[in-house]
């Protein structure tokens, strides 16, 4: 208990260090950038509108940063993520639409990906020196991959050339929204494409990971004990790879940022209505505000993605329940 | 009646011309629920010995010649017979720890770290005794714990929760879970303090009168193998050096190699000995000496020594082999090596 | 101090020799450049052929000098980013590992903050706040992306110099009384070699990703020619829709090389650093002319028959053999 504990304070400290990251680079940034957005916007946006900018950036403010941190984190308390200046919407609200979107493919499409190559580097691992092993090099070079490359290049011959997937958006835009089949089968149909990319780009972490520690978990005396025993070959394997995938799992929270980072931009290839699509929006139209919504939550997110590998973690590893954990 | 015949036996890590030869030529009888001492330096390759005839080496370790059967005794009292170097992988799985089992040298590595000592014996019961419930699975652990002399509540612990001790009475314990003919022992104790050494070698003894199983114990400390054994095989360099009954080898041994390794070891009764060791490392296996593996180091080395290699003869009429050309039946044989042996237990 | 026995197995070659070729081009890239990358008085969205090898953009630009130019910048600030993340690695990981208790503590939360923070937001909140002059400094660039990256080698060297500080030979340089600041230089770090390479090495690949990215997004300075902003310009003009692949698969096509070649190098080191991981002779040729099937099993110890030649024991001096 201690240990989730710790884990979970460590997760509070870095929610904090984010937030406040937000607050203080608008403000150390020379050049003062908000300045020049706020001279850009006055006609489009309400006079109450620009004083909210102002006080969640702190420009023009008299106060000191004490109690503007204060008052931005009272904002935050209650929800407040400021205005979207290019969409004129509150930021909340903007990422309500986008977010379930990017939940739904990174989510479906990261646990495809660790499934298949953890099992996949499992059998390359126990398998040492049969032909499987060709896949090595073909996994490390779709590794260095970029994802928005491998995006672009899957578009180019799946869609355009090939007609086999639908290239842009999340559905068939002719259909309306709701719980039935066909929108619900159109949803899939559009999401093939990208997660595929996703699943392409980051499954030979995944696999390669788990085929160097396999080959060092078959070295251990337990595997040899279980074979001693004369277990059936399927359980020794079994034994083996339940050991084995722990490091892959303790790594699933670098892996997490990889991924969400990676797929953010495959995102943008296809013009999924998630929030990597919505950040190159705001990066390109300066929209401080949106930017810095986005990177709170997708921050949280990651956080919470986490904090659930841990728990898994520790379940799966009596070791760490006594000891203290990295 | 032997339980285990090894004829011939090789063992090669690697292949072709870079072949280390672990083990040459060994012969190798094990008496139906007896004891047998395999003692000798490390890198003598007694523990290669015993994987390989089990076939558990690990690659690139081979079989290179020879021949190992195991005499199974079926319940109706007829023997069959399971060539261990033909056999099949199935055929090896199905006598895997219910006729052959073996207590490796590291309890805490052995273990499966994130499993609990419970499902170690309820797996292998499971797999092979089908006809057991999961209660009748459990009882039968319990009974095996107590056995070694355990609590119940060992069960439910992790391996990194328990003591070494504790750890190879269980090792020991499971070993025992399907009543095997043989149970091999690669270094149990080396592990262990004196003290622990002490008990769990008095628990072998005491499960081996109650049980009948045969034992190979393996060990580079003689004095272990003095009470437990009743016959013992010192091996050096590969190859079988000196094979004698425990009481004559302890007392009265014949190969200079022996006589080092018994006098590199302090007995925990009898008398008090000065403490010799032996001179220089093991013999590098992928640059073996000429002749005799072992005349760099002897100190009664001789010319023959140096090109020949001595074969196992037979010493005396107690069936003894020693393979040392002191012992060819020409030369002055030393003091040192011909002691008599004496008519009752040196304790 | 172990002998180096350098890994040499065609894998690691590879990847050398792949890395080798880009750094050539960095160096040479833009001498050889047929055209300046930023003239655009060719004809727009010219096909390749002998006069423009990769054809041209939508602005007449040639695609094959934007190419060469392209390999100076993406590498120079990969590079850099690279060694600044394994230094700053270096210093908190191996401080770590090795003062322990409060020291260690801080330090850990530190690292541990910044691997939990996703990397790619991160940098896109620096950089886009960053003006506009700044962004085509490489150093600055090298800079900011080596702050979200570090954190993942200060882990793994970490544990390294924790495992080594208990190790025989840590003990006796304390013992003799070696000053806490040479114990970790003199003893402890040439040990961490490895792995420090292999971080060096996993680094740079992630700052290429994220420096290619950037530039994707269009943070980066356009007037800086980079494989990234190749691509942008490409994704900018429609380039996949309308079938300009060699607008935008040559940059994404060496990006994808220099990253398979550090990746192939990484692999190298692994197998240095886990002994396991080594071929330990398994090649079916050798398997095939024993006798023995493909595959060795595990429990299934091979046994050999007659058909293979005689072998002969080593023996220092060559003598006959008497059984």
């Amino acid at each position: 208990m201690r240990v989730i504990g710790r884990r979970l304070a460590l997760y509070v400290v870095t929610a904090w260090v984010a937030i406040t990251v937000n607050f203080v680079i608008p403000r150390l940034m020379p050049g003062n950038p908000i300045q020049t957005m706020i001279g850009k916007l006055t006609n489009q946006v309400t006079p109450q509108e620009i004083q909210a900018i102002r006080s969640a950036f702190g420009v023009g403010l008299s106060q000191n940063w004490f109690t503007q941190y204060w008052h931005y984190l009272g904002q935050l308390v209650h929800g407040n993520l400021g205005v979207s200046i290019t969409l004129s919407t509150p930021v909340t609200t903007v990422l309500g639409n986008a977010i379930p979107w990017t939940v739904g493919l990174i989510g479906v499409a990261t646990v495809v990906s660790f499934v298949l190559g953890t099992v996949s580097g499992a059998l390359l691992g126990w398998t040492r020196g049969s032909s499987l092993d060709n896949l090595i090099p073909v996994a490390t070079f779709f590794q260095a991959v970029p994802y928005f490359f491998l995006g672009t290049v899957a578009f180019l011959i799946f869609s355009n050339h090939l007609g086999w997937f639908p290239g842009q958006g999340a559905y068939n835009l002719s259909l309306t929204p709701g719980f039935h089949w066909s929108y619900i089968a159109s949803v899939l149909r559009y999401g093939e494409l990208p997660a595929f990319t996703i699943i392409l780009s980051s499954i030979a972490g995944w696999m390669l990971g788990m085929r160097n520690m396999m080959i060092t978990t078959v070295g251990e005396d337990y595997v040899l004990m279980a074979v001693a025993k004369g277990l059936p070959r399927r359980r020794v394997i079994w034994h083996a790879a339940r050991n084995a995938v722990l490091p892959s799992i303790a790594n699933l929270s670098l892996a997490i940022g990889l991924v969400v980072s990676g797929a953010l931009l495959v995102e943008l290839v296809f013009n999924y209505p998630g929030v990597g699509d919505l950040l190159f929006h705001a990066v390109s139209n300066e929209d401080y505000p949106l930017i810095q919504g986005i990177f709170l939550v997708i921050t949280l997110c990651v956080l919470a993605a986490n904090f659930l590998a841990d728990l898994v973690y520790f379940s799966l590893d009596p070791r760490t329940r006594t000891a203290a954990v990295v | 009646m032997n339980v285990l015949e090894v004829r011939d036996f090789s063992i090669e890590y690697g292949l072709e011309e870079a072949a280390v030869h672990a083990v040459r030529h060994v012969d190798l009888d094990v008496v139906r629920s007896s004891v047998l001492g395999i003692a000798g330096e490390s890198g003598s390759g007694k523990s290669t010995l015993v994987y390989g005839f089990t076939r558990l080496l690990r690659w690139p370790g081979v079989v290179a010649g020879g021949s190992a059967v195991l005499r199974v005794l079926e319940d109706d009292g007829t023997e069959r017979d399971v060539d261990l170097l033909a056999a099949t992988e199935r055929e090896l799985r199905e006598i895997r720890w219910s006729q052959i089992s073996i207590v490796l040298q590291s309890a805490l590595s052995a273990l499966n770290p994130v499993r609990r000592i419970a499902k170690e014996f309820d797996e292998v019961l499971r797999v092979h005794r089908s006809g057991l419930d999961r209660h009748a699975r459990r009882a039968r652990a319990v009974e095996l714990l107590d056995m070694v002399g355990l609590d119940e509540d060992r069960l439910d612990r992790f391996p990194h929760e328990l003591s070494g001790g504790q750890r190879q009475r269980i090792m020991i314990a499971l070993a025992l879970a399907l009543d095997p003919q043989l149970v091999i022992m690669d270094e149990p104790t080396t592990a262990l303090d004196v003290v622990t050494q002490r008990e769990i070698v008095d628990q072998l003894f005491e499960l081996r009168q109650r049980l009948g199983f045969a034992m190979i114990f393996i060990t580079h400390d003689l004095s272990l193998l003095v009470e437990l054994a009743d016959e013992i095989v010192v091996m050096y360099a590969g190859e079988i050096v000196e094979r004698a009954s425990a009481l004559e080898l302890y007392s009265a041994p014949r190969h200079p190699y022996t006589l080092g390794l018994i006098n590199s070891f302090p007995p925990m009764h009898g008398e008090r000995r000065e403490l010799v060791g032996l001179p220089g490392s093991p013999a590098d296996l992928a640059l073996l000496p000429t002749g005799c593996s072992f005349h760099p180091r002897c100190a009664w080395a001789m010319e023959v020594c140096k090109t020949a290699s001595p074969k196992a003869q037979p010493v005396g009429d107690t069936g003894r082999l020693v393979a040392c050309w002191l012992h060819d039946g020409i030369r002055e044989v030393p003091v040192e090596l011909r002691r008599s042996v004496p008519q009752r237990q040196p304790l | 101090m172990k002998r180096l026995r350098l890994p040499r197995s065609p894998k690691v070659l590879v990847g050398v020799g792949i890395e080798l070729f880009f750094l050539v081009l960095t160096v040479i890239g833009p001498w050889i450049a047929p055209y300046n990358p930023s003239y655009n008085g060719f004809a727009q969205n010219l096909a390749p052929s002998a006069k423009h090898w990769l054809g041209t953009t939508a602005l007449g630009e040639d695609i094959f000098s934007q190419l060469l130019n392209g390999a100076r910048a993406t590498i120079l600030v990969a590079v850099v980013a690279g060694l600044v993340a394994t230094l700053i690695a270096m210093i908190v990981g191996i401080s770590a590992g090795y003062l322990g208790g409060k020291a260690d503590d801080g330090l850990s939360m530190l690292s541990n903050v910044f691997l939990a923070i996703p990397g790619l937001p991160l940098l896109i909140v620096l950089d886009s706040y960053l003006p506009q002059a700044d962004r085509s400094n490489s150093l600055i660039l090298g800079l900011v992306i080596a702050l979200t990256g570090w954190a993942w080698g200060a882990r793994v060297l970490r544990a390294q110099t924790m495992s080594l500080r208990n190790r025989d030979f840590v003990e006796a340089s304390r013992i003799i009384g070696e000053s806490r600041w040479r114990i970790m230089t003199v003893e402890i770090a040439p040990n961490l070699l490895p792995i420090l390479a292999s971080s060096l090495l996993f680094t740079i690949l992630y700052s290429i990703g994220a420096y290619v990215t950037l530039a994707y997004i269009g943070l980066t300075s356009t007037s800086v020619w980079n494989w990234g902003t190749m691509m942008f310009w490409a994704q900018a003009n429609n380039a996949p829709l309308v079938n300009q692949w060699y607008w935008f698969v040559p940059p994404g096509v060496c990006i994808a090389l220099v990253g398979a070649g550090l990746a192939l190098i990484n692999f190298g080191i692994d197998e240095f650093i886990n002994p396991r991981l080594r071929e330990a002779g398994l090649t079916s040729k050798v398997l095939r002319r024993a006798g023995l099937s493909r595959r060795v099993r595990l429990g299934v110890t091979p046994v050999l028959r007659e058909t293979s030649s005689p072998r002969r024991i080593h023996r220092s001096l060559q003598a006959g053999v008497q059984r």
